[in-house]
């Protein structure tokens, strides 16, 4: 308990910076970090095109200053408009849902003119937020009629998500809903009653899912099965990753990525990129950054005074960690291949701009134990 | 009471506090757990499996590509190029890059006419073979096409122009026979090729020299290891190993003096051979009719294989070794030397029109209604007595005559090395038993004697037996081929003549059948004399009319009755100059009326080849005076 009290509060890695705009030093140097790797790996992996890069760097630069801008509003703040941020961004899901109607097929994006913006992404932040808000009011006849309104909220924005369809981002806002409800103190007699009623409803759903998605949990027993097919994916990936060896190919040296036998190299596959060509060392190097980020994520909640930011910072960590385990796992074979990007890594802007707010927030979170 | 809901809160908010940070650690925990767990999946894939991967990784870029090898070109015995390659360019459509297939052939039938036939077979290759080959829209594009779409190219992502060597005939309809051509690969043709020594290649011979010279021709294939992304695009070459490329093959063929032949026949059916006696060198072979050979070839032609098929005149057939027709008196010669071997000498005959069999009604006719008197070995030939023939044939008997015209190699094939060659018959008393399970008649062995009845030869037969009487006894096995010629060693083989054996006979007998016929064409009564009256060598030949129908007996021939499908064919056979022969030549012309009729044909090859050569010949001579001065 002592030694975690250090790391998070002690002065040596305080800067002057820090003291200025209300910057984590930890968080924000893994974030420098992840950003530089994550620009060579682009480069390698977009065919050595420096426009893409240049576009992610502006992206990265907005995310930043958004962040610190979210570090610098106070979490009780925050706490306050936490409904109209959720309000704001369900309206944004039934409209993209709406628009996808009409236009036929999946719609995940709004296009906002210049930016294009995907509502779901949002919600990976909301929702827990909005938990967190519910369970800071006084209850309305008992702790579990909270808890049951938090259930709810996290249900609706999940079946819209589903619906798009999106059954990856869906997932992964219930369970980082889930749990910011068990960080608010749900009974474990309630944890276990859920936790048993998904895993009935596994062979439930099953029918219910697309072929596509059957077949790619399918594939994930015995890609071998179908190289060429469904498992083709899976097996270039993990050909570019064990083909890295220790040291890796080297920097622009990846022949499975130089030569595109990798899919979606730059968004979904970048880790495989990376593998490739800077080996197991780049990857326990990376892996480690992320461990680093969710911990400090993780150990922020557990100083806070706050309940709100408490449940916020802990979800955070986890948003964190769950998109690294389901995209690294997916590249490296061992589940099934679905589109979660890896935070900060991956090319594009809503995923960036979502994981560095939420950054932001832990941070916020932190300056208010000072 | 506001106090207390305080207390109630706060106590509330510790409580949730401990049990929130219990959590948190256990997330710590979990995640620990969770990450151990990718970093395990990363050493197993990075360590572990590490050789597995990495070979499949080097094997996933490396591919093998043929190289198609050149095919050697076919020259005449001169060097005039018969068979060359030429590059054609083909408009071909990978479909796995292609979004819109409908918009990109209506992109390029605005650039280029893309018939209903080649969009046909072209969705036909797409529904049988991968997305990701090319699939071929449009062959032979013209320079101007081919022009276009390379400017239009940007804006029809899939379609590539490529560039085949295809074979490509020069010397015209008259060598399509003797040439031949190639076929397309097929699938019976890669379960008997050499895989490797085929790969890259479309085309094999199928026919003709094509065919005869396969081995030689064809080469060997090639193959380059190349670096190729995931859509099988070539990044970069790692290593070739070239092809080797086909020998080029020099034919014994006189190209002008086979077109003059072919030009000579006319626009008749028929067939025509000229050999070299002394070397077995086949100098001219004719088949008419004939056809285009480049219109084989010909992608956008697809009616024309099917008509050339069915024609009535079977334009195909290749009719100097494919073509059996009766000798009929053509092989009087021959029937002379057998009965002079078989020490039948000294035979006079009377010939009244006819001749009959003692004891039996019917009468066996001489061409000649009045009848030739007193005929001897002499004049039988050369006025072509049947009725001579007929008692001399009854004297051998069948089976002393069908040895002895045996050896001339009448009823097998000549294996000059041309497919489909036709044995012919020799009528026997063997062979008819084993052909038709009957047994042998008298009759028939008069009728054989006058080159009739079931008797039959090819043209490429004819000129080879010829050729054995104009040798006094050689047999030269015929070949086609004159020397080939490896371009990548630079080394010539020749083909030497191949002595097959001798027709052993009394020296005396050759001199005499010879005068027999020398009479043919430079006596008073020969029966091709017309040829024979202002030649300026001395020629040794033999007519022979082949009658296609059944005269009624005591009826004459009138040719303005009779339809000219039913006009007898002509035959005739001959060597010059007699004395030291350089020039065998064998020809037939189906309802060519007579052995006489057609005779000219002969003296035509005959006067080219004798005649040109020698001057040709005479002026090299002049020219090297020359130089000398």
């Amino acid at each position: 308990m002592r030694a975690l009290t250090t790391l998070g509060n002690s002065s040596p890695y305080r800067s002057i910076l820090s003291n200025l705009l209300r910057v984590d030093a930890i968080i924000f140097v893994s974030i420098i970090l992840l950003c530089v790797v994550s620009l060579g790996a682009q480069y390698s992996a977009t065919g050595q095109e420096l426009a893409p890069l240049l576009r992610q760097f502006a992206r990265i630069f907005v995310a930043l200053i958004l962040m610190l801008i979210i570090a610098g509003i106070s979490t009780d703040r925050l706490c306050k408009y936490t409904p109209h941020i959720f309000v704001f961004g369900f309206t944004l899901l039934i409209l993209v849902l709406a628009v996808g109607f009409v236009g036929r097929g999946a719609q995940r994006w709004l296009d906002l003119g210049i930016i294009r913006f995907q509502p779901a992404e949002l919600m990976k932040i909301a929702v827990p937020m909005m938990v967190a808000w519910i369970l800071t009011r006084p209850p309305l006849f008992s702790r579990n009629t909270n808890f049951t309104v938090c259930g709810i909220l996290v249900a609706m924005p999940v079946l819209l998500v589903y619906l798009q369809p999106d059954l990856g981002t869906s997932l992964l806002i219930a369970a980082v809903g889930f749990y910011a409800i068990m960080i608010g103190g749900l009974s474990w007699r309630w944890i276990a009653a859920i936790a048993a009623l998904t895993l009935a409803a596994i062979p439930i759903m099953w029918p219910f899912l697309h072929e596509y998605q059957r077949l790619r949990v399918v594939t994930m027993f015995d890609p071998w099965e179908d190289p060429f097919g469904s498992g083709y994916h899976s097996i270039q990936s993990m050909i570019a990753i064990g083909s890295g060896g220790i040291y890796g190919k080297g920097w622009l040296e990846g022949s499975q990525s130089q030569l595109e036998f990798i899919p979606e190299r730059s968004t979904d596959f970048i880790f495989s990129v990376y593998a490739e060509e800077f080996g197991l060392l780049g990857g326990l190097f990376l892996i480690l950054i992320y461990g680093l980020l969710i911990a400090r994520c993780l150990i922020i909640a557990y100083q806070s005074k706050s309940e709100f930011g408490r449940i916020v910072a802990a979800s955070v960590g986890i948003m964190i960690f769950v998109h690294l385990f389901v995209n690294v796992g997916m590249v490296a074979g061992i589940l099934p291949v679905v589109g979660v990007p890896l935070p900060i890594m991956s090319y594009g802007g809503t995923s960036m701009v979502t994981v560095l707010v939420g950054l932001g927030f832990v941070m916020g979170v932190r300056h208010a134990h000072h | 009471m506001e106090f207390s809901n305080r207390v109630i809160r706060e106590s509330d908010s510790v409580r949730s506090r401990n049990i929130a940070r219990g959590r948190v650690l256990l997330s710590i925990a979990a995640v620990g757990l969770f990450v151990s767990v990718l970093l395990g999946r990363l050493v197993y894939l990075q360590i572990l499996d590490y050789s597995n991967l990495a070979t499949r990784s080097s094997q996933n870029r490396i591919e093998i590509v043929p190289i198609a090898p050149v095919r050697g070109q076919i020259y005449d015995r001169n060097g005039h190029l018969l068979a060359g390659n030429k590059t054609v360019y083909s408009l071909r459509i990978i479909p796995a890059n292609v979004k819109d297939i409908d918009a990109l052939l209506s992109d390029i039938s605005a650039i280029v006419p893309v018939s209903e036939y080649e969009r046909k077979a072209f969705e036909k290759s797409l529904r049988v073979n991968s997305r990701f080959e090319p699939h071929i829209l449009k062959d032979y594009l013209d320079d101007r096409q081919v022009g276009r779409l390379a400017v239009e190219r940007y804006r029809l992502p899939g379609a590539v122009i490529s560039a085949d060597l295809h074979r490509n005939y020069l010397a015209g309809e008259s060598l399509s026979h003797v040439v031949g051509r190639l076929s397309r690969i097929d699938e019976k043709d890669e379960q008997e090729l050499n895989r490797s020594r085929y790969s890259g290649l479309q085309y094999v011979g199928k026919h003709g020299v094509e065919l005869f010279s396969e081995d030689l021709l064809v080469g060997w294939s090639g193959h380059e290891r190349v670096e190729t992304n995931a859509h099988g695009q070539k990044v970069r070459t790692l290593s070739q190993v070239l092809p080797t490329a086909g020998q080029n093959v020099y034919l014994t063929v006189d190209r002008d003096l086979q077109a003059l032949a072919y030009k000579a026949i006319g626009d008749r059916k028929g067939a025509l051979v000229a050999i070299e006696p002394a070397t077995g060198r086949i100098l001219a072979m004719v088949s008419r009719p004939s056809f285009d050979p480049n219109g084989f070839a010909v992608f956008s032609q697809p009616g024309m294989a099917h008509e050339l098929l069915n024609s009535e005149d079977s334009p195909l057939i290749n009719r100097a070794v494919q073509g059996i027709y009766s000798p009929g008196s053509t092989i009087k010669p021959f029937m002379t030397l057998a009965g002079l071997s078989n020490s039948i000498s000294n035979l006079r005959v009377f010939c009244p029109g006819f001749y009959q069999l003692p004891g039996v009604k019917k009468k066996y006719r001489c061409w000649k209604e009045d009848g030739h008197g007193w005929v001897d070995y002499l004049s039988a030939v050369a006025e072509s007595c049947d009725v001579f023939y007929y008692v001399l044939a009854k004297r051998l008997g069948i089976d002393r005559m069908s040895a002895a015209l045996g050896q001339f190699g009448f009823g097998e094939r000549t294996e000059v090395g041309l497919h489909n060659e036709k044995p012919g018959i020799l009528p026997s008393k063997e062979w008819k038993r084993e052909a038709m399970d009957e047994s042998w008649y008298r009759g028939e062995t008069l009728i054989t004697g006058i080159g009739q009845s079931y008797f039959s030869v090819t043209m490429m037969q004819l000129a080879y037996a010829t050729s054995i009487i104009a040798n006094r006894g050689a047999k030269y096995k015929p070949q086609l081929i004159h020397k080939t010629i490896d371009v990548n060693i630079r080394q010539e083989t020749f083909y030497e003549p191949e002595l097959l054996g001798t027709v052993e006979l009394n020296p005396k007998h050759y001199e005499s059948v010879v005068r027999d016929m020398i009479e043919v064409v430079h006596g008073k009564k020969g029966t091709a004399r017309a040829i024979g009256r202002d030649a300026q060598y001395t020629i040794a030949g033999k007519t022979g009319t082949v009658q296609l129908i059944q005269r009624a007996q005591d009826t004459e021939w009138d040719e303005t009755k009779v339809a000219q499908k039913h006009w007898p064919h002509g035959i005739f056979t001959a060597f010059a100059p007699a004395d030291s022969p350089k020039i065998v030549v064998a020809v037939v012309v189906e309802n060519g009326k007579s052995g006489s009729a057609i005779a000219p044909i002969a003296r035509q090859v005959m006067d080219h080849y004798l005649l040109k050569t020698n001057q040709q010949e005479s002026k090299n001579q002049i020219a090297r005076v020359n130089n000398i001065r």
